[in-house]
């Protein structure tokens, strides 16, 4: 999984980069991968544990890796806290993983690994408790689709572009009455198998410590099969083009999603792909945002956000605020018009070199907090793929050529699946 | 000759609408002068404040506006697009800050090209390119949130926190056709290992000081009202619960007890309010307390919690049994002290990493200029905290329940009469919660 977040971009700052060395480790049982990225400059570890599979993988119920996710880590710790407790869970479920984050001194290296390690066994808890932390589960979902209106209005937009209401859309809403213990459990017999998991250390530790705890605590599991990605193989009609309006009192502002799928056809891993893909989004942004912020006032607010799978597809989702008195329909017009004409004017070596110091800068800024760190490694190991670090970042993007990146940006811009929304804000 | 001069008054008055109306903000003498410890992420920081010409609602998003509209204008050198290509290369950020007096604009850069944002900020402010088109923009984007929408807690503590810093809410200037100048800043603060004073002496010195004597306002101190607001909505079945006091202590020992009894309440997952509300009881993912610093020794008190519509009146009850029980000194040490470790963490992080933070706090202390060495209390105070004297003054660092406002948005499950006897107002949806605010006020 890839992301390209925007606002870190507008936050980007410099630091010198280190090279913080990704290293695999071997004797790890039947883990996916592990690895540890050995870092001096906090006084803490982390360890996150990645389960390759995460909200796309809901095949029956949407939502039921997301309950898991409850289950596991409160399974891993004390689910009512009987002393008040000193440290958060940190756990989170994504389009494509589900990821357990211990974090603590450098001392506490053993409580870390096996709070970790507790995740890949079969959630035990009080059965009043399991079952009723659908109830939270509930709780958070309403809340969340309150609070960020993009949640919901992406999940129609994907829906009309997939035409479907499982994989990379969901039908989370209507399949909340739905969600129970036992399918739960199944998807966790199913994915949370040793095979789909890995493992990352980072932090203030040595290599050869890190490698004897993932031994240590990791070596018993067994090789397995990790599950099929069924969702990789659907893909949306080329020709399509639909349009959606709905109005709501839920919306501050109105708002256009415009959700497009780009099939990257020539690669088989978005591994072939990382350093074209960071530069070219990064060069729509800014021709993006020139046109339509700095060249026209016909908006407020202006963001895209892209998707790539681990087969290469991509997907990009543009919201789009046009300023009050200004239709859907001229917004839309004036945003597809600087859309299609992108490439009109040719992009030119410095414009690229000057996309290559813009995520040469966001790497430097990822690299200075605990967080944003973290944040990096997990974005490619979502997929499964060794986990990129802002220094071996910076590499990747000095070692991708022009001519790279100017045909994955040509790709872009062609015409293909469309769906877009009108969301009319009601008072 | 009369009639000559009709004309001319008459052609004035005529042109006056499409004019822009200049503001100036500028300091008269040179700007009080901090330099505070180098941060501990490699960043360096400037903090520029600027005394508000007005402390109305509508006049303080506007100066806003137009000071987010000078930063993303152009120099004479770059267009406004490479003006923000040249700082996102360069790890260049400006952040806007209204406190209760001033407006703040903080450069952060790394220290390697910090010199390069002074200049930049120097060009910037000096000779402003000021964009209409760009100002409507950021006027727009300054608007007040409609929390009743949002329904995120931070939200509506913001709302309120601006509230009770800006009690008026329109001052009945017309502020759609200005541009604005900011000239010599009153509070310098400055966070940088490099000797980078050259530069920004150099810079302070290129801008105009205030030659009029312009009138300054005082700030006022308000209170949030009592009572209950009901912001019904039939479209969600469930309700934001926001229960809210501002608070003024009478030291810092007062409000690091607060702080710490409010955290022990609902801060993290160690909290009564996790452990009772969410875990036993099973009504809310989020239920959580606030305690948010709005001036020296005074801060704003939450607790809150989205629940279904139909048990809000029932984890009310539990809000209020938990914050007695903590009123009543019932707290741990083991809690008290997580608390404690995690509070001096944060504030500490805070204060190494975020520019903003610490200029904020300089303001609170030293508003009036700093001679000698720079010292938050606050540091102190927290880690001469005693759990003990805590418990034993928790009547005293927690005002009455009773007296904290009620806001319930969203469902239809509406406060029962009994509920209503210290102020009620239904607010709408569609309008901010100032509507609510003021008529209790």
């Amino acid at each position: 999984m890839i992301r390209i977040l925007t606002a870190l971009l507008l936050f980007a700052t410099t630091l010198s980069t280190q090279a913080q060395e990704v290293i695999p480790l071997d004797d790890i049982g039947g883990l996916h991968s592990a690895y540890v990225v050995p870092r001096d400059k906090f006084n803490r570890v982390d360890v996150q544990l990645i389960v390759l599979s995460g909200s796309y993988d809901d095949d029956e119920i949407s939502g039921t890796a997301h309950f898991l996710e409850h289950l596991a880590a409160f399974s891993a710790d004390t689910y009512v806290l009987r002393e008040p407790r000193a440290r958060d869970l940190y756990a989170k479920t994504s389009s494509v993983a589900t990821i357990y984050t211990n974090s603590g001194p450098p001392r506490d290296i053993d409580r870390l690994m096996k709070l970790s390690r507790a995740v890949l066994y079969e959630p035990k808890l009080p059965q009043d408790f399991l079952e009723s932390e659908i109830k939270i589960v509930e709780r958070e979902t309403f809340l969340r689709e309150r609070q960020y209106p993009t949640r919901w209005l992406r999940r129609i937009a994907l829906q009309n572009l997939y035409g479907s209401k499982r994989g990379r859309a969901n039908n989370m809403i209507e399949d909340l009455p739905k969600l129970n213990l036992q399918t739960a459990l199944e998807f966790h017999e199913k994915h949370y198998t040793p095979a789909n998991v890995m493992v990352v250390i980072s932090g203030k530790i040595d290599p050869k410590e890190a490698a004897a705890k993932v031994k240590e605590y990791f070596g018993d599991t067994e090789a397995g099969k990790a599950p099929e990605k069924w969702w990789l193989n659907e893909k949306p009609d080329p020709q399509l083009r639909t349009l959606e309006r709905i109005s709501s009192n839920r919306l501050q502002d109105d708002l256009i999603i415009y959700s497009k799928f780009v099939d990257l056809d020539w690669v088989d891993t978005s591994i072939d792909l990382q350093g074209e893909f960071f530069i070219g989004v990064t060069i729509f942004q800014a021709r993006i945002r020139e046109a339509l912020m700095f060249s026209g006032f016909e908006f407020q607010s202006v963001g895209t956000d892209f998707f790539m799978a681990k087969n290469g597809d991509t997907e990009m989702n543009t919201f789009l605020e046009p300023m009050p008195g200004v239709s859907f329909e001229d917004a839309l017009a004036k945003f597809e018009q600087a859309f299609t004409t992108l490439l009109d004017e040719p992009i030119t070596a410095e414009e690229i070199d000057t996309a290559r110091q813009r995520n040469a800068a966001h790497g430097r800024n990822a690299a200075r907090g605990a967080q944003d760190f973290l944040r990096f490694l997990e974005n490619v190991a979502s997929d499964g793929l060794t986990p990129i670090s802002p220094g071996t970042y910076a590499k990747l993007i000095e070692d991708t050529t022009d001519a790279e990146v100017l045909k994955f940006m040509e790709k872009l811009i062609e015409p293909s699946a469309t769906s877009i929304l009108f969301a009319q804000k009601e008072d | 000759m009369t009639l000559f001069r009709t004309f001319l008054v008459a052609l004035v008055c005529l042109a006056t609408p499409s004019l822009a109306q200049e503001e100036f903000l500028a300091s008269k003498t040179s700007p009080q002068y901090a330099n505070l410890r180098p941060m501990a992420n490699g960043l360096s920081a400037i903090s520029l404040m600027w005394p508000l010409n007005s402390l109305a609602e509508n006049r303080i998003e506007a100066t806003h506006a137009g000071l987010a509209t000078i930063i993303n204008g152009g120099t004479e050198d770059l267009t406004p697009f490479e003006a923000e290509t040249f700082r996102e290369i360069k790890g260049i950020n400006f952040g806007l800050t209204t406190l209760q007096a001033h407006i703040m604009l903080t450069l952060t850069a790394p220290s390697d090209s910090f010199v390069d944002g002074i200049t930049h900020m120097a060009e910037l402010l000096k000779n402003p390119e000021f964009s209409q088109d760009w100002y409507a923009r950021q006027t727009v984007q300054q608007r007040p949130l409609l929390a009743t929408k949002t329904r995120r807690p931070q939200n509506v503590l913001g709302v309120l926190t601006d509230f009770v810093l800006f009690p008026e809410e329109d001052d009945g200037t017309d502020t759609t056709m200005r541009t604005f100048r900011f000239g010599m800043p009153s509070h310098v603060v400055l966070r940088s290992e490099a000797n980078v004073e050259g530069p920004v002496g150099t810079f302070l010195r290129s801008l105009p000081i205030q030659t009029k004597n312009v009138p300054l306002p005082t700030p006022v101190v308000t209170d949030l009202p009592n009572g209950v607001i009901f912001a019904p909505d039939p479209d969600s079945r469930e309700t934001l619960m926001y229960v809210i006091k501002t608070e003024t202590f009478d030291d810092y020992d007062d409000f690091v007890g607060a702080n710490l009894l409010m955290d022990y309440i609902g801060a993290y997952q160690g909290s009564e309010m996790f452990r009772v509300i969410r875990q036993e009881l099973r009504a809310a993912y989020n239920p959580a307390s606030d305690f948010e610093q709005i001036g020296k020794n005074r801060a704003l008190m939450a607790m809150s919690a989205t629940v279904l519509s139909s048990e809000w009146p029932t984890i009310l009850t539990e809000f209020e049994g938990i914050y007695t029980a903590i009123q009543n000194g019932d707290a741990t040490d083991q809690g008290l002290n997580n608390n404690k470790r995690r509070l001096l963490g944060s504030l500490d992080y805070r204060l190494n990493t975020n520019p903003r933070w610490g200029a904020s706090q300089y303001m609170d202390e030293y508003a009036g200029g700093a001679k000698g060495q720079i010292n938050f209390p606050l540091f102190r105070a927290i880690v001469d905290a005693d759990f003990e004297k805590i418990r034993a003054n928790a009547q005293d660092h927690l005002p009455p329940f009773d007296d904290y406002l009620i806001i319930l948005i969203g469902g239809t499950n509406p406060p029962p009469e009994a509920m209503r006897a210290q102020g009620y107002c239904e607010q709408p949806l569609s309008k901010p919660l100032r509507h609510c605010l003021t008529q209790l006020r």
